[in-house]
Protein backbone atom coordinates (compact mmCIF):
# COMPACT_ATOMS: atom_id res chain seq x y z
CA UNK A 1 0.00 0.00 0.00
CA UNK A 2 1.32 3.26 -1.00
CA UNK A 3 1.78 5.90 2.06
CA UNK A 4 -0.53 8.85 1.40
CA UNK A 5 0.48 11.94 0.07
CA UNK A 6 0.59 14.17 3.39
CA UNK A 7 2.91 11.43 5.11
CA UNK A 8 5.33 11.78 2.01
CA UNK A 9 5.37 15.65 2.41
CA UNK A 10 6.23 15.60 6.36
CA UNK A 11 9.13 12.89 6.23
CA UNK A 12 10.69 14.71 2.73
CA UNK A 13 10.36 18.02 4.73
CA UNK A 14 12.19 16.37 8.17
CA UNK A 15 14.34 14.28 6.22
CA UNK A 16 15.16 17.09 4.03
CA UNK A 17 15.38 19.53 6.88
CA UNK A 18 17.96 16.78 9.39
CA UNK A 19 20.14 16.18 5.63
CA UNK A 20 20.54 19.85 4.56
CA UNK A 21 21.21 21.05 8.20
CA UNK A 22 24.35 18.45 8.78
CA UNK A 23 25.47 18.68 5.22
CA UNK A 24 25.03 22.35 4.37
CA UNK A 25 28.85 23.71 5.56
CA UNK A 26 29.68 21.38 2.43
CA UNK A 27 27.37 22.18 -0.01
CA UNK A 28 29.52 25.25 -1.68
CA UNK A 29 31.95 22.92 -2.63
CA UNK A 30 31.74 20.35 -5.21
CA UNK A 31 35.55 18.81 -5.31
CA UNK A 32 37.41 16.69 -6.83
CA UNK A 33 40.57 14.67 -5.40
CA UNK A 34 43.68 14.71 -7.47
CA UNK A 35 47.17 13.88 -5.87
CA UNK A 36 50.07 16.04 -7.05
CA UNK A 37 53.27 15.66 -7.15
CA UNK A 38 56.22 17.62 -6.79
CA UNK A 39 60.11 16.92 -6.43
CA UNK A 40 61.72 20.51 -5.58
CA UNK A 41 64.62 22.46 -4.02
CA UNK A 42 63.65 25.55 -2.28
CA UNK A 43 59.81 26.61 -3.97
CA UNK A 44 57.42 24.67 -5.72
CA UNK A 45 53.93 25.11 -7.13
CA UNK A 46 52.17 22.21 -7.21
CA UNK A 47 48.21 22.30 -9.37
CA UNK A 48 45.02 21.09 -8.12
CA UNK A 49 41.93 21.63 -8.31
CA UNK A 50 39.00 21.73 -5.54
CA UNK A 51 35.41 21.88 -7.37
CA UNK A 52 35.76 24.42 -10.34
CA UNK A 53 38.27 26.16 -8.83
CA UNK A 54 41.75 25.86 -9.44
CA UNK A 55 43.73 24.66 -6.08
CA UNK A 56 47.47 25.42 -6.10
CA UNK A 57 50.12 24.87 -3.39
CA UNK A 58 53.25 27.40 -2.77
CA UNK A 59 55.49 25.26 -1.03
CA UNK A 60 58.27 28.02 -0.61
CA UNK A 61 61.27 28.34 1.65
CA UNK A 62 62.50 32.02 2.99
CA UNK A 63 64.99 32.59 2.37
CA UNK A 64 65.55 30.21 -0.94
CA UNK A 65 69.01 29.29 -0.09
CA UNK A 66 69.27 27.03 2.95
CA UNK A 67 72.47 24.74 3.38
CA UNK A 68 74.16 22.75 6.60
CA UNK A 69 76.28 25.83 6.46
CA UNK A 70 73.38 28.45 6.52
CA UNK A 71 71.89 26.80 9.18
CA UNK A 72 74.89 25.93 11.57
CA UNK A 73 75.23 30.24 11.06
CA UNK A 74 72.18 30.30 12.78
CA UNK A 75 69.66 30.32 9.93
CA UNK A 76 66.31 29.54 10.96
CA UNK A 77 64.52 28.96 7.85
CA UNK A 78 60.45 29.77 7.24
CA UNK A 79 58.24 27.46 5.06
CA UNK A 80 55.21 28.99 3.58
CA UNK A 81 52.11 26.93 2.48
CA UNK A 82 49.61 29.07 -0.06
CA UNK A 83 46.24 27.45 -1.02
CA UNK A 84 45.01 29.83 -4.04
CA UNK A 85 43.09 29.65 -6.93
CA UNK A 86 45.93 30.20 -9.99
CA UNK A 87 43.07 31.38 -12.29
CA UNK A 88 42.50 34.44 -9.89
CA UNK A 89 45.62 34.49 -8.13
CA UNK A 90 43.26 34.64 -4.39
CA UNK A 91 44.31 33.12 -1.61
CA UNK A 92 41.90 29.95 -0.31
CA UNK A 93 40.41 31.10 3.41
CA UNK A 94 40.14 29.03 6.58
CA UNK A 95 42.67 26.47 5.52
CA UNK A 96 43.67 23.81 7.69
CA UNK A 97 46.62 21.60 6.21
CA UNK A 98 47.84 18.35 7.09
CA UNK A 99 51.15 18.15 7.15
CA UNK A 100 53.25 15.35 7.37
CA UNK A 101 57.58 15.31 6.90
CA UNK A 102 59.55 12.65 6.35
CA UNK A 103 63.40 12.28 5.15
CA UNK A 104 64.74 9.29 4.77
CA UNK A 105 61.37 7.50 5.11
CA UNK A 106 61.21 8.50 8.45
CA UNK A 107 58.73 10.36 9.70
CA UNK A 108 59.50 14.03 11.34
CA UNK A 109 56.72 15.49 11.92
CA UNK A 110 52.65 15.34 11.32
CA UNK A 111 50.40 17.29 12.93
CA UNK A 112 47.65 19.95 11.63
CA UNK A 113 47.82 23.53 11.09
CA UNK A 114 45.44 26.01 10.16
CA UNK A 115 45.54 30.15 8.50
CA UNK A 116 42.62 32.08 8.28
CA UNK A 117 43.95 33.75 5.44
CA UNK A 118 45.30 30.26 3.68
CA UNK A 119 49.16 31.62 3.87
CA UNK A 120 50.40 29.35 6.47
CA UNK A 121 53.84 30.03 8.39
CA UNK A 122 55.90 27.31 9.74
CA UNK A 123 59.38 28.55 11.23
CA UNK A 124 61.69 25.82 11.60
CA UNK A 125 64.77 25.67 14.31
CA UNK A 126 66.87 22.49 13.57
CA UNK A 127 68.32 20.52 16.28
CA UNK A 128 69.65 17.06 16.25
CA UNK A 129 67.27 16.04 19.37
CA UNK A 130 65.19 13.33 18.50
CA UNK A 131 61.68 14.84 18.87
CA UNK A 132 59.73 17.38 17.06
CA UNK A 133 58.29 19.83 18.95
CA UNK A 134 55.78 22.61 17.87
CA UNK A 135 55.11 26.17 19.98
CA UNK A 136 52.41 28.55 19.03
CA UNK A 137 49.05 29.50 19.12
CA UNK A 138 46.00 26.87 18.89
CA UNK A 139 42.60 27.11 17.46
CA UNK A 140 40.02 26.61 20.05
CA UNK A 141 37.86 23.95 19.28
CA UNK A 142 40.36 21.24 16.85
CA UNK A 143 43.28 22.68 18.42
CA UNK A 144 45.10 23.59 15.29
CA UNK A 145 48.25 25.03 15.31
CA UNK A 146 47.79 28.69 14.18
CA UNK A 147 50.36 30.35 11.88
CA UNK A 148 50.45 33.72 9.82
CA UNK A 149 52.83 35.26 8.03
CA UNK A 150 53.30 37.76 10.98
CA UNK A 151 52.96 34.91 13.79
CA UNK A 152 54.38 31.56 12.44
CA UNK A 153 54.10 28.90 14.45
CA UNK A 154 57.45 27.18 15.55
CA UNK A 155 58.88 23.99 15.14
CA UNK A 156 62.19 22.53 17.12
CA UNK A 157 63.26 19.38 15.75
CA UNK A 158 65.24 17.06 13.60
CA UNK A 159 63.54 19.15 10.52
CA UNK A 160 66.48 20.71 8.26
CA UNK A 161 68.81 19.14 10.96
CA UNK A 162 70.72 17.63 8.13
CA UNK A 163 70.78 18.09 4.13
CA UNK A 164 68.94 16.72 1.63
CA UNK A 165 65.48 16.46 0.67
CA UNK A 166 62.93 16.90 2.43
CA UNK A 167 59.65 14.86 1.69
CA UNK A 168 56.34 17.13 2.46
CA UNK A 169 52.73 15.60 2.00
CA UNK A 170 50.59 17.88 2.18
CA UNK A 171 46.56 17.49 2.57
CA UNK A 172 43.42 20.08 2.60
CA UNK A 173 41.44 19.48 5.61
CA UNK A 174 39.01 22.72 5.34
CA UNK A 175 38.48 25.17 2.97
CA UNK A 176 36.09 28.23 3.41
CA UNK A 177 35.10 27.09 6.69
CA UNK A 178 37.15 26.40 10.06
CA UNK A 179 35.50 23.72 10.93
CA UNK A 180 33.74 21.82 7.46
CA UNK A 181 35.78 19.14 6.91
CA UNK A 182 36.34 17.89 3.18
CA UNK A 183 35.51 13.85 2.99
CA UNK A 184 38.52 12.11 2.51
CA UNK A 185 37.34 11.57 -1.37
CA UNK A 186 37.14 15.42 -2.00
CA UNK A 187 40.75 16.44 -0.55
CA UNK A 188 43.41 17.25 -2.46
CA UNK A 189 46.99 15.65 -1.42
CA UNK A 190 50.32 17.32 -2.42
CA UNK A 191 53.71 15.76 -2.37
CA UNK A 192 56.52 18.01 -2.61
CA UNK A 193 60.21 17.57 -1.88
CA UNK A 194 62.25 20.27 -0.59
CA UNK A 195 66.22 19.99 -0.53
CA UNK A 196 68.51 21.15 1.89
CA UNK A 197 71.87 21.70 0.23
CA UNK A 198 74.30 19.75 1.74
CA UNK A 199 77.92 21.87 2.16
CA UNK A 200 81.02 20.28 2.20
CA UNK A 201 84.59 21.75 1.79
CA UNK A 202 87.22 19.95 0.69
CA UNK A 203 91.01 21.10 -0.40
CA UNK A 204 91.99 19.97 -4.50
CA UNK A 205 95.25 20.06 -5.67
CA UNK A 206 95.80 22.77 -8.88
CA UNK A 207 99.55 22.67 -9.88
CA UNK A 208 100.88 21.51 -6.50
CA UNK A 209 98.52 24.34 -5.09
CA UNK A 210 95.98 23.59 -2.20
CA UNK A 211 92.78 25.54 -3.22
CA UNK A 212 89.69 25.23 -0.87
CA UNK A 213 86.78 24.38 -2.75
CA UNK A 214 82.88 24.39 -1.43
CA UNK A 215 80.21 21.56 -2.86
CA UNK A 216 76.42 21.91 -2.48
CA UNK A 217 74.74 19.30 -3.07
CA UNK A 218 70.85 20.19 -2.82
CA UNK A 219 69.58 16.87 -3.85
CA UNK A 220 71.04 14.42 -1.26
CA UNK A 221 74.16 14.62 0.79
CA UNK A 222 77.56 13.23 -1.06
CA UNK A 223 78.52 9.65 0.04
CA UNK A 224 82.25 10.43 -1.74
CA UNK A 225 84.62 13.34 -3.09
CA UNK A 226 87.66 12.57 -5.15
CA UNK A 227 89.90 14.88 -7.10
CA UNK A 228 92.46 13.29 -9.58
CA UNK A 229 95.11 16.15 -9.71
CA UNK A 230 96.95 14.49 -12.54
CA UNK A 231 93.75 14.22 -15.06
CA UNK A 232 91.95 17.31 -13.01
CA UNK A 233 88.82 14.83 -12.66
CA UNK A 234 86.68 15.76 -9.72
CA UNK A 235 84.01 12.87 -8.78
CA UNK A 236 81.62 13.25 -6.77
CA UNK A 237 79.15 9.96 -5.63
CA UNK A 238 75.58 10.63 -4.40
CA UNK A 239 73.01 8.05 -3.20
CA UNK A 240 70.52 7.71 -5.82
CA UNK A 241 67.10 5.65 -6.65
CA UNK A 242 66.90 5.00 -10.49
CA UNK A 243 63.84 3.76 -10.25
CA UNK A 244 62.43 4.91 -13.35
CA UNK A 245 58.79 4.86 -12.66
CA UNK A 246 59.54 6.79 -9.59
CA UNK A 247 61.44 9.26 -11.57
CA UNK A 248 58.20 9.25 -14.13
CA UNK A 249 56.05 9.81 -11.42
CA UNK A 250 57.56 12.71 -9.74
CA UNK A 251 59.23 16.36 -11.24
CA UNK A 252 62.66 16.15 -10.48
CA UNK A 253 65.60 18.05 -10.83
CA UNK A 254 69.14 17.17 -9.41
CA UNK A 255 71.39 19.95 -8.76
CA UNK A 256 74.93 20.49 -7.25
CA UNK A 257 77.30 23.46 -7.24
CA UNK A 258 81.15 23.76 -6.69
CA UNK A 259 82.26 26.77 -5.70
CA UNK A 260 86.14 27.31 -7.03
CA UNK A 261 87.90 30.80 -5.58
CA UNK A 262 89.33 32.66 -8.58
CA UNK A 263 91.53 32.89 -10.28
CA UNK A 264 92.33 28.62 -11.31
CA UNK A 265 93.27 26.56 -13.82
CA UNK A 266 89.87 24.03 -13.05
CA UNK A 267 87.77 27.08 -14.88
CA UNK A 268 89.97 28.84 -16.28
CA UNK A 269 89.02 27.41 -20.06
CA UNK A 270 85.43 27.70 -19.11
CA UNK A 271 84.15 24.56 -20.66
CA UNK A 272 83.35 20.89 -18.93
CA UNK A 273 83.53 18.03 -19.69
CA UNK A 274 81.04 15.55 -17.56
CA UNK A 275 79.20 12.21 -17.10
CA UNK A 276 77.13 10.87 -14.95
CA UNK A 277 77.92 6.71 -14.22
CA UNK A 278 80.01 6.95 -17.73
CA UNK A 279 77.31 8.86 -19.57
CA UNK A 280 77.99 12.03 -20.99
CA UNK A 281 76.32 14.91 -19.22
CA UNK A 282 78.69 17.60 -20.29
CA UNK A 283 75.99 20.01 -21.81
CA UNK A 284 74.38 20.02 -18.31
CA UNK A 285 77.42 21.42 -16.88
CA UNK A 286 77.44 25.17 -16.58
CA UNK A 287 80.02 27.95 -15.20
CA UNK A 288 78.68 30.73 -13.07
CA UNK A 289 81.38 33.15 -13.75
CA UNK A 290 79.46 36.54 -12.32
CA UNK A 291 81.08 36.63 -9.32
CA UNK A 292 84.67 38.20 -9.33
CA UNK A 293 86.24 36.19 -6.53
CA UNK A 294 84.38 32.68 -7.38
CA UNK A 295 83.01 30.47 -10.16
CA UNK A 296 80.61 28.54 -9.63
CA UNK A 297 79.88 25.10 -11.79
CA UNK A 298 76.86 24.07 -11.78
CA UNK A 299 75.49 20.72 -12.55
CA UNK A 300 72.04 20.59 -13.26
CA UNK A 301 70.03 17.50 -14.42
CA UNK A 302 65.97 18.14 -15.21
CA UNK A 303 63.62 15.58 -15.01
CA UNK A 304 63.27 14.42 -18.81
CA UNK A 305 67.33 13.90 -18.66
CA UNK A 306 67.44 11.87 -16.02
CA UNK A 307 64.57 9.74 -17.48
CA UNK A 308 66.83 9.61 -20.74
CA UNK A 309 70.12 8.92 -18.13
CA UNK A 310 67.74 6.48 -16.09
CA UNK A 311 66.63 4.49 -19.46
CA UNK A 312 70.15 4.56 -21.13
CA UNK A 313 71.98 3.20 -17.66
CA UNK A 314 69.61 0.64 -16.88
CA UNK A 315 70.24 -1.08 -20.16
CA UNK A 316 74.04 -0.99 -18.73
CA UNK A 317 73.28 -2.52 -15.79
CA UNK A 318 74.53 0.58 -14.47
CA UNK A 319 71.63 1.90 -11.79
CA UNK A 320 71.50 -1.43 -9.28
CA UNK A 321 74.45 0.38 -7.15
CA UNK A 322 71.47 3.26 -6.08
CA UNK A 323 74.59 5.62 -6.77
CA UNK A 324 75.05 8.67 -9.09
CA UNK A 325 78.46 8.76 -9.80
CA UNK A 326 79.36 12.26 -11.44
CA UNK A 327 82.59 13.01 -12.77
CA UNK A 328 83.68 16.38 -14.27
CA UNK A 329 86.93 18.02 -15.74
CA UNK A 330 88.09 20.80 -17.69
CA UNK A 331 86.77 20.33 -21.13
CA UNK A 332 87.60 22.11 -24.53
CA UNK A 333 85.48 24.06 -26.82
CA UNK A 334 82.66 27.30 -25.42
CA UNK A 335 81.55 27.31 -21.93
CA UNK A 336 78.48 26.73 -21.28
CA UNK A 337 78.03 29.72 -19.11
CA UNK A 338 75.69 32.03 -16.88
CA UNK A 339 75.02 35.69 -15.74
CA UNK A 340 73.44 34.83 -12.64
CA UNK A 341 71.06 31.72 -11.32
CA UNK A 342 67.56 34.06 -11.57
CA UNK A 343 67.30 32.30 -14.83
CA UNK A 344 67.26 29.38 -13.35
CA UNK A 345 63.69 30.27 -11.34
CA UNK A 346 61.49 27.72 -13.34
CA UNK A 347 62.32 23.95 -14.21
CA UNK A 348 59.04 23.19 -14.82
CA UNK A 349 57.93 19.69 -14.53
CA UNK A 350 54.83 18.11 -15.76
CA UNK A 351 52.53 19.68 -12.80
CA UNK A 352 55.05 22.01 -10.88
CA UNK A 353 57.41 24.46 -11.18
CA UNK A 354 60.13 24.68 -9.05
CA UNK A 355 63.24 27.41 -7.98
CA UNK A 356 66.56 27.60 -6.81
CA UNK A 357 68.73 30.28 -4.97
CA UNK A 358 71.64 31.56 -5.75
CA UNK A 359 74.48 31.36 -2.65
CA UNK A 360 77.29 33.18 -4.62
CA UNK B 1 -33.52 0.84 9.80
CA UNK B 2 -36.20 4.16 10.47
CA UNK B 3 -34.89 4.16 13.81
CA UNK B 4 -31.30 4.93 12.15
CA UNK B 5 -32.67 6.88 9.70
CA UNK B 6 -34.39 9.38 12.11
CA UNK B 7 -31.00 9.36 14.77
CA UNK B 8 -28.81 10.93 11.63
CA UNK B 9 -31.49 13.60 10.74
CA UNK B 10 -32.83 14.08 13.80
CA UNK B 11 -30.15 16.81 14.82
CA UNK B 12 -26.92 17.71 13.23
CA UNK B 13 -24.78 16.61 16.84
CA UNK B 14 -25.61 13.31 15.79
CA UNK B 15 -24.07 13.64 12.10
CA UNK B 16 -20.84 15.35 14.12
CA UNK B 17 -20.84 12.36 16.32
CA UNK B 18 -21.24 10.15 13.35
CA UNK B 19 -18.11 12.02 11.64
CA UNK B 20 -16.28 12.10 14.65
CA UNK B 21 -16.48 8.34 14.97
CA UNK B 22 -15.69 7.57 11.41
CA UNK B 23 -12.90 9.52 11.35
CA UNK B 24 -11.44 8.06 14.46
CA UNK B 25 -12.31 4.36 12.88
CA UNK B 26 -10.44 5.42 9.97
CA UNK B 27 -7.93 6.67 11.47
CA UNK B 28 -6.67 3.91 13.89
CA UNK B 29 -7.65 1.42 11.23
CA UNK B 30 -4.86 3.24 8.91
CA UNK B 31 -2.41 2.97 11.50
CA UNK B 32 -2.73 -0.55 12.42
CA UNK B 33 -2.75 -1.57 8.76
CA UNK B 34 0.20 0.49 7.88
CA UNK B 35 2.11 0.74 10.99
CA UNK B 36 0.90 -2.63 12.90
CA UNK B 37 4.66 -1.88 14.93
CA UNK B 38 3.07 1.80 16.50
CA UNK B 39 -0.09 0.05 17.84
CA UNK B 40 2.66 -2.52 19.53
CA UNK B 41 4.67 -0.20 20.76
CA UNK B 42 8.09 -0.77 19.82
CA UNK B 43 10.58 1.22 21.30
CA UNK B 44 13.24 3.48 19.22
CA UNK B 45 15.00 4.65 22.01
CA UNK B 46 16.68 1.29 22.86
CA UNK B 47 18.14 0.89 19.55
CA UNK B 48 21.59 2.71 18.34
CA UNK B 49 21.40 5.01 15.18
CA UNK B 50 22.58 3.91 11.68
CA UNK B 51 26.13 4.01 11.55
CA UNK B 52 28.08 6.73 10.04
CA UNK B 53 31.73 6.21 8.43
CA UNK B 54 34.75 8.57 7.81
CA UNK B 55 37.25 7.07 5.97
CA UNK B 56 41.15 8.26 5.76
CA UNK B 57 43.41 6.62 3.71
CA UNK B 58 46.32 8.50 3.96
CA UNK B 59 46.87 7.47 7.79
CA UNK B 60 44.38 3.74 6.47
CA UNK B 61 42.35 4.83 9.25
CA UNK B 62 38.42 4.44 9.28
CA UNK B 63 36.42 5.98 12.17
CA UNK B 64 32.71 4.45 12.74
CA UNK B 65 30.33 6.44 14.60
CA UNK B 66 26.55 6.11 16.14
CA UNK B 67 24.82 7.87 18.81
CA UNK B 68 21.97 6.28 21.16
CA UNK B 69 19.22 6.77 21.65
CA UNK B 70 18.67 6.72 17.42
CA UNK B 71 15.96 9.39 18.32
CA UNK B 72 17.97 12.02 20.52
CA UNK B 73 16.13 13.84 23.22
CA UNK B 74 16.61 18.08 24.37
CA UNK B 75 18.44 17.81 27.38
CA UNK B 76 18.42 13.91 27.65
CA UNK B 77 21.49 11.68 27.52
CA UNK B 78 23.02 10.96 24.26
CA UNK B 79 25.73 8.43 23.70
CA UNK B 80 27.64 9.39 20.60
CA UNK B 81 30.27 6.19 19.79
CA UNK B 82 32.93 5.90 17.96
CA UNK B 83 35.20 2.93 16.60
CA UNK B 84 38.54 3.88 15.06
CA UNK B 85 39.33 0.57 12.69
CA UNK B 86 42.73 0.28 10.95
CA UNK B 87 41.80 0.27 6.76
CA UNK B 88 43.99 -2.86 6.05
CA UNK B 89 43.50 -5.11 8.31
CA UNK B 90 40.33 -4.34 10.38
CA UNK B 91 41.84 -4.31 13.61
CA UNK B 92 40.71 -1.41 16.23
CA UNK B 93 43.55 1.07 16.53
CA UNK B 94 44.53 1.36 20.61
CA UNK B 95 46.85 4.18 21.99
CA UNK B 96 44.67 7.22 20.97
CA UNK B 97 44.05 10.73 22.67
CA UNK B 98 40.56 11.92 21.57
CA UNK B 99 39.09 14.90 21.01
CA UNK B 100 35.18 15.15 20.77
CA UNK B 101 33.70 18.89 19.55
CA UNK B 102 29.82 18.83 18.73
CA UNK B 103 29.07 21.86 16.75
CA UNK B 104 25.53 23.64 15.79
CA UNK B 105 24.26 26.43 14.17
CA UNK B 106 20.63 25.70 14.86
CA UNK B 107 18.82 28.76 16.79
CA UNK B 108 20.67 31.24 14.95
CA UNK B 109 23.79 30.81 16.96
CA UNK B 110 27.40 29.04 16.22
CA UNK B 111 27.50 26.94 19.71
CA UNK B 112 30.21 24.56 20.54
CA UNK B 113 30.97 21.82 23.37
CA UNK B 114 34.39 20.02 23.61
CA UNK B 115 35.47 16.45 25.33
CA UNK B 116 39.15 17.19 25.28
CA UNK B 117 40.45 14.23 26.84
CA UNK B 118 38.48 11.85 26.04
CA UNK B 119 40.09 8.00 27.36
CA UNK B 120 39.79 5.35 24.55
CA UNK B 121 39.99 1.58 24.99
CA UNK B 122 41.07 -0.72 22.03
CA UNK B 123 39.67 2.17 19.63
CA UNK B 124 36.38 2.42 21.10
CA UNK B 125 35.26 5.84 23.22
CA UNK B 126 32.19 7.29 23.46
CA UNK B 127 30.72 10.71 25.40
CA UNK B 128 27.71 11.17 27.03
CA UNK B 129 25.67 14.34 25.50
CA UNK B 130 22.85 16.70 26.18
CA UNK B 131 21.82 18.15 22.95
CA UNK B 132 20.35 21.85 23.87
CA UNK B 133 18.17 22.38 21.16
CA UNK B 134 16.46 20.41 18.47
CA UNK B 135 18.24 20.73 14.79
CA UNK B 136 21.30 19.66 12.69
CA UNK B 137 24.61 19.24 15.21
CA UNK B 138 28.03 18.43 13.45
CA UNK B 139 30.29 16.08 15.95
CA UNK B 140 33.71 16.27 15.17
CA UNK B 141 36.51 14.18 16.56
CA UNK B 142 39.95 14.24 16.70
CA UNK B 143 42.68 11.20 16.90
CA UNK B 144 45.98 11.77 17.60
CA UNK B 145 47.85 8.57 17.52
CA UNK B 146 51.56 7.92 17.30
CA UNK B 147 52.78 8.17 13.35
CA UNK B 148 48.86 9.89 12.76
CA UNK B 149 46.37 11.92 13.20
CA UNK B 150 43.11 11.93 11.57
CA UNK B 151 40.03 14.15 11.56
CA UNK B 152 36.47 12.72 11.23
CA UNK B 153 33.14 14.57 10.55
CA UNK B 154 29.70 13.25 11.78
CA UNK B 155 26.06 14.61 11.95
CA UNK B 156 23.27 14.00 14.56
CA UNK B 157 19.79 15.15 14.31
CA UNK B 158 18.32 15.97 17.11
CA UNK B 159 14.43 16.29 16.24
CA UNK B 160 11.91 18.73 17.78
CA UNK B 161 10.12 16.14 20.33
CA UNK B 162 11.39 14.03 22.54
CA UNK B 163 11.99 10.86 21.33
CA UNK B 164 10.67 11.11 18.24
CA UNK B 165 12.37 10.37 14.73
CA UNK B 166 11.89 11.57 11.29
CA UNK B 167 11.22 7.74 10.52
CA UNK B 168 7.74 7.53 8.96
CA UNK B 169 6.72 5.82 12.35
CA UNK B 170 6.50 8.81 13.99
CA UNK B 171 5.40 10.78 11.26
CA UNK B 172 2.05 8.82 11.20
CA UNK B 173 1.67 8.98 14.71
CA UNK B 174 2.03 13.07 14.65
CA UNK B 175 -0.76 13.33 11.96
CA UNK B 176 -3.12 10.78 13.83
CA UNK B 177 -2.98 13.29 17.06
CA UNK B 178 -3.23 16.72 14.85
CA UNK B 179 -6.10 14.94 13.24
CA UNK B 180 -8.29 14.07 16.89
CA UNK B 181 -7.36 16.80 18.36
CA UNK B 182 -8.54 19.22 14.95
CA UNK B 183 -12.00 17.17 14.95
CA UNK B 184 -12.69 17.36 18.55
CA UNK B 185 -12.01 21.46 18.20
CA UNK B 186 -14.44 22.07 15.39
CA UNK B 187 -17.12 19.70 17.18
CA UNK B 188 -16.90 21.32 20.40
CA UNK B 189 -17.71 24.48 18.50
CA UNK B 190 -20.20 22.90 16.62
CA UNK B 191 -21.90 21.51 19.74
CA UNK B 192 -21.86 24.77 21.68
CA UNK B 193 -23.80 26.19 18.55
CA UNK B 194 -26.41 23.73 18.29
CA UNK B 195 -26.51 24.21 22.07
CA UNK B 196 -26.92 28.39 22.16
CA UNK B 197 -29.06 27.60 18.78
CA UNK B 198 -31.83 25.27 20.24
CA UNK B 199 -31.93 27.08 23.81
CA UNK B 200 -32.41 30.30 21.25
CA UNK B 201 -35.82 28.11 19.61
CA UNK B 202 -37.23 27.50 23.07
CA UNK B 203 -37.08 30.61 24.24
Amino acid sequence: MNPPPVKILLFSLLFTTAFMGSISPLFNMIISMNSAFGDGLTQEQITDSLGNRKADLLIKMIPTVVTTETLEKGQKPTIEFRLFDSGTNQSFSHVTYYVIVEKDEKKLLYDLFHDHAGDLRIQVNPSNTGNTSISGEKTPLLGVWIGTSAKPVTISGPIFASGGLYHFIVRIETVDSDNALLPDSQEPIYDSWLSIGNTENQQIDIGGKQVPIKIISYYDKLKDFRFDAKNMQMKLDMPFNWNLSRLENSSIFVHEEIYVPKPNAFTLKGGFTGSVNGANISKNVVLDNSNPYTDVIHVMLPKNDLLNLADQLDKNGQTSNGTMSFMVQPGEGPANSMGSMGSMGSMSGSNSSMAMGNTS
Amino acid sequence: MADVTKFFTSSPLHVYLLILVSTILVLVQYSILIHPHNVLGQNQALSASKVQTWMDNLSNIKTEFTYLPASPGIDKPTQLKFNVVHLQNGTNLGDLSARVIVLTTSGRQERSFIFPNVVTHNGSFSVNYLFPDSGSYQVISRLDSKGFLTLASFSVFVPLLAGGTTSTNNVSLLVFAASIAGIIGILAVVAVKYIVRKRRGHE
